[in-house]
């Protein structure tokens, strides 16, 4: 490290790259394509591929099953709509998070707003 | 020898254990025990004939029923005696006398209340449950987790109290302690119900478990998170089977959850949220009472206990390493804790109900139960919290912990006998998850052990076809698309330092308030009442004594004639008047 220009004094080590030195190479070869910087971009555009996919296979399939068959078995009205839990995940999920902005102005408080009670009971770490 | 062993109840194995580990200063002996106990508990549990009264007692009058198999307790029993031996595994590093024998005490008495025949045994094992767990959120040994304990015996001793009112109104009404299905409607029987529901977690009996199990220890919250509210779930199963307000109870127990889950920074109380969310799902399943149902929801507790075990173990172990459980402190542990990741992953994917993993065939078959059951609303709740799981214990937990922003930390791997529990849960929840490639295998060994095993519905239930497997697909993976995408365009919440305000804050802050309020008035007002009933008091009798006391002016001046005579008219017509009158 000595023999690098020191950081400037406006860098908070925000840009550095995550120090991997102490990687495990089992953590390396299992998850170290997580850190890759392509990592987020292949997560987002697999997923939206891998629900088209997941999506258009169900009348796919429906078709497959032959005349007077249904692939799907449907209790209610709403579950027979194609791609019904498609719609109802993405929407359930999105509806959470986005719960999660006003629910966290209304009822996030201090750590010690029982007063003698900070929260949670810390431990000795033994790294 | 075979029949004294025959009517051991498995739990007092594990509670003597605990008794013996309690005394025990040297910590090998006390592993030993907790390693022995469960297997010997198995072992007699797996030797035990099945529906009949295998050990009772007659105390007080009473018949007491102390042990007692059939299909529904051998599940839930089983459960808890893998979790004990998981647990004894989990717990091997640490060398800790009160966590050692209280951690067996609270098992061996979970386990035995489950077989317990009468409502008074189960009241006793259920009240110990109790006083024994609470020492595992003491143990920790800070402010926060006294007071949290303080809270969670106060509902837990009343959650008992209420049980013994409600069985001895049952008593006196019918005659019969035995434990068997009730119907609301009888003060007793919505005593026992609300007892329950304590234990069970209900919407706003709720808030104990969010608030004592985080700031329990690191092995005291994986023990607390297997047992005292299965065991809930099991008494329910067994006495309210089929009442229909349980269904709109889980369905809503499975919602409310999610949504504090979302904005809660401490990652051990975001899985204490999931928990309580799990416990909707069967909450629901008995109330829709089915065998079909009651399978789920046995099904449920079993893959439940060790995927959540699982998620718990794992942020224990995030917890012993780096100290904290708080998603703000922590971040890009995957690096040196690559197999803790590995499992919590694993434990993840089961509670989201991923094909091939646990959850998956547990989960399908109460949703089966209540959509064939035709509940619309409580079956689009249901499927809405299965996407909320996935965002709180299947996307944050894992996420928040292992990857996302580097916090910097770089603690060791866990230790070897956390990561040696860690694999036995995770080996569970993957091999009863699997698709029956042969009979007995993967999910078919679960459904063989559930309550009602040879339910027609249940017999050919298939929870890997394509329908089931498809739809849960696009339900999971457009979840986490969203994840993705909300992630892409910033508009997911960043995680901050703070805690969540709960319905507890009524009793928290407004009863806590009202009560130092009330003291204060009272300090006050005491004084002046005494002072004003005390001056009327001594006034009173001053008087009184100035009348009658032997100097008093009654006494002074003695009998003359018209006071006799006037004594007797009296009395005549004291007489008359109870003549007529009578």
């Amino acid at each position: 490290m000595s023999d690098q220009t020191p950081p400037h004094l406006s860098d908070h080590g925000e840009h550095q790259l995550p120090d991997d030195s102490h990687t495990t190479p089992a953590a390396r070869a299992l998850f170290g394509w997580t850190v890759k910087p392509w990592a987020g971009k292949a997560v987002f555009w697999g997923l939206l591929a891998l629900s088209l996919i997941l999506i258009g296979l169900e009348p796919a399939l429906e078709a497959m099953s032959g005349e007077g068959h249904h692939f799907r078995h449907a209790y209610f009205w709403i579950d027979s709509l194609t791609a019904f839990h498609a719609m109802w995940g993405f929407g359930a999920f999105a509806l959470v998070v986005l719960a999660g902005w006003p629910l966290g102005k209304l009822l996030r408080r201090k750590e010690d707003y029982y007063e003698d009670e900070q929260e949670p009971a810390g431990t000795e770490p033994h790294p | 020898m075979s029949g004294f062993i025959e009517t051991l109840n498995p739990g007092l194995i594990l509670i003597l254990a605990g008794l013996i580990a309690g005394v025990t200063p040297v910590q090998r002996v006390r592993q030993l025990l907790g390693l022995a106990a469960p297997v010997i508990g198995i072992a007699l549990l797996l030797a035990a004939p099945r529906e009949t009264d295998l050990a009772t007692l007659s105390m007080m009058g009473f018949d007491m029923v102390l042990y007692r198999v059939d299909s529904l307790s051998f599940i839930f029993g089983l459960a808890f005696l893998i979790a004990a031996f998981i647990n004894a595994i989990y717990a091997l590093h640490q060398d800790s006398q009160m966590e050692d024998s209280m951690g067996l005490a609270y098992m061996g008495a979970a386990v035995a209340a489950a077989f317990c025949g009468d409502f008074i045994s189960l009241f006793v094992f259920w009240e110990l449950t109790a006083v024994t767990s609470v020492f595992l959120i003491f143990k920790s040994g800070t402010r926060a987790a006294y007071k949290a304990g303080m809270r969670y015996l106060g509902l837990h001793v009343l959650s008992g109290v209420l049980l013994l009112f409600g069985a001895v109104q049952i008593y006196f009404d019918t005659g019969d302690m035995s434990i068997r299905a009730l119907e609301l409607g009888n003060p007793g029987v919505l005593l026992v119900f609300l007892a329950f529901g304590i234990k069970a977690g209900f919407p706003f009996l709720h808030t104990w478990l969010a608030d004592a199990y985080p700031k329990a220890t690191v092995v005291g919250t994986v023990i607390l998170s297997a047992f005292t509210t299965k065991l809930a779930i099991y008494a329910l199963a067994r006495t309210f089977a089929g009442e229909q307000s349980l269904i709109w109870i889980g369905a809503i127990m499975t919602v409310y959850p999610v949504f504090f889950a979302v904005v809660e920074n401490d990652l051990r109380k975001v899985l204490s949220f999931s928990l309580n969310n799990q416990l909707g799902f069967m909450v629901c399943a008995i109330g829709v009472g089915t065998p079909l149902a009651l399978n789920g929801a046995a099904a449920h507790a079993f893959c439940h206990i060790m995927y959540k075990s699982l998620l718990f173990m794992s942020m224990g172990a995030v917890l012993y390493r780096t100290g904290t459980a708080k998603a703000t402190e922590l971040g890009g542990l995957f690096r040196t804790m690559p197999w803790t990741t590995v499992f919590c992953l694993i434990g993840a994917a089961s509670i989201s109900a991923f094909p091939l993993f646990s959850g998956f065939v547990s989960k399908s078959l109460t949703m089966s139960a209540v959509s064939g059951g035709g509940f619309l609303i409580p079956w689009l709740m249901l499927l809405f919290a299965s996407a909320g799981v996935l965002e709180h214990s299947g996307i944050k937990i894992p996420y928040f912990a292992f990857f996302g922003h580097d916090s910097g930390k770089r603690p060791r791997e866990a230790p070897f006998n956390m990561l040696v529990a860690m694999g036995l849960a995770a080996f569970i929840c993957v091999a009863v998850g699997l698709p029956a490639f042969f009979p007995g295998f993967g999910f078919n060994w679960l459904y063989s052990i559930l309550p009602f095993a040879s339910d027609p519905y249940t017999m050919k239930y298939e929870p890997y076809t394509a329908d089931h497997i498809l739809t849960q697909m696009q339900l999971l993976v457009l979840a986490m698309f969203a994840f993705a995408f909300l992630q892409r365009v910033g508009a997911y919440p960043p995680e901050k330092r703070g805690i969540i305000l709960d319905t507890d804050i009524i009793y928290r802050k407004a009863g806590y308030g009202f009560a130092q309020w009330s003291g204060d008035v009272w300090t006050k007002l005491g004084p002046a009442i005494t002072g004003i009933f005390g001056g009327l008091g001594s006034r009173t009798f001053a008087r009184l004594e100035a009348a009658f006391s032997p100097r008093g002016t009654l006494a002074s001046g003695g009998l003359y004639n018209g006071m006799a005579i006037w004594t007797v008219v009296l009395l005549g017509l004291a007489l008359l008047i109870a003549f007529f009158i009578r």
